[in-house]
């Protein structure tokens, strides 16, 4: 109760505003390095998948399964940011399936993190598609599907920019 | 000296001690050579140089030869979704604007 009072209270008197963000609020948002990042998961799996039973390429697994999993962290961290903090308001009425997606992302990064599957990891980058179509969409941007010029070279969303 | 602010808070750094639209309490005091306890755990406002109006909370404490304290350093409880400790750097405990007291939250 004394919450929506004060609630009340700041929008006819708007109280001073303390800031908890991750960086200084510059308005900037992208999903494009959290796409990056599902990609890379995904092709560390297909690299984990080439590994022969050497001590070289047992090495290279603890380095690859390491990096994959900071990586697929890194695409949550990505989107809990732009879903926290960019989507919100007339934004979130018009994508109701937002939180659904958003949570999606969650459970499948954290999968993709305990897999070494190239499925679960093209999981994580098919759901990142959806969400950065949604993204561009808001920003009244239009997408497009094509492979990614590099390997995994899978399909991937791009914003039609210029 | 007391301050005594009502602060609104916005951005997830703090979670979950703190949430994003919460409002808080925070206070300060100040009487001639005493002064508030400020120590390791306590979260607080504090009006930074460059980010402007941050709430953090303290993880070291840097006394004066008389054990008073001359400056801190802050981090916020999310790492993931924080300024890190290193960017905000030392922060002089003039710049402190309060301790929190009390967060008022909405009801679940």
């Amino acid at each position: 109760m004394l919450h929506s009072l004060l609630q009340q209270l700041d929008q006819v008197r708007p109280l001073a505003e303390v800031s908890a963000h991750c960086d200084i609020p510059c308005g900037i948002y992208d999903p494009t390095p959290a796409q990056i990042y599902a990609l890379s998961v995904l092709r560390y799996c297909q690299q984990i998948a080439g590994l022969g039973d050497s001590l070289e390429d047992q090495a290279k697994l603890g380095r690859l399964v390491a990096d994959k999993e900071k990586h697929a962290e890194a695409v949550k961290n990505e989107v809990r940011i732009i879903w926290g903090d960019y989507f919100k308001g007339d934004l979130l009425k018009k994508y109701p399936d937002l939180h659904t997606l958003a949570h999606d992302i969650m459970l499948a990064g954290s999968a993709a993190k305990q897999s070494i599957s190239s499925d679960t990891a093209k999981n994580l980058v098919n759901l990142m598609n959806e969400f950065t179509k949604i993204f561009w969409d808001s920003k009244g941007i239009q997408t497009y599907r094509a492979a990614c010029p590099y390997e995994p070279k899978v399909d991937t969303v791009y914003p039609k920019l210029g | 000296m007391v301050n005594i602010s009502l602060l609104k808070v916005d951005g997830h750094s703090m979670h979950p001690a703190i949430k994003s639209g919460v409002f808080v309490l925070v206070w300060r005091w100040q009487m001639g050579q005493y002064q508030q306890r400020l120590q390791v755990g306590d979260i607080i406002a504090v009006e930074h140089g460059h980010y402007g109006k941050i709430i953090k909370r303290i993880c070291e404490v840097d006394l004066d030869s008389n054990g008073r304290v001359r400056e801190l350093r802050l981090r916020g409880d999310n790492e993931l979704a924080s300024i890190s400790e290193a960017k905000i750097g030392w922060v002089s405990v003039d710049s402190v604007i309060g301790k929190v007291a009390y967060v008022i939250k909405a009801r679940p």
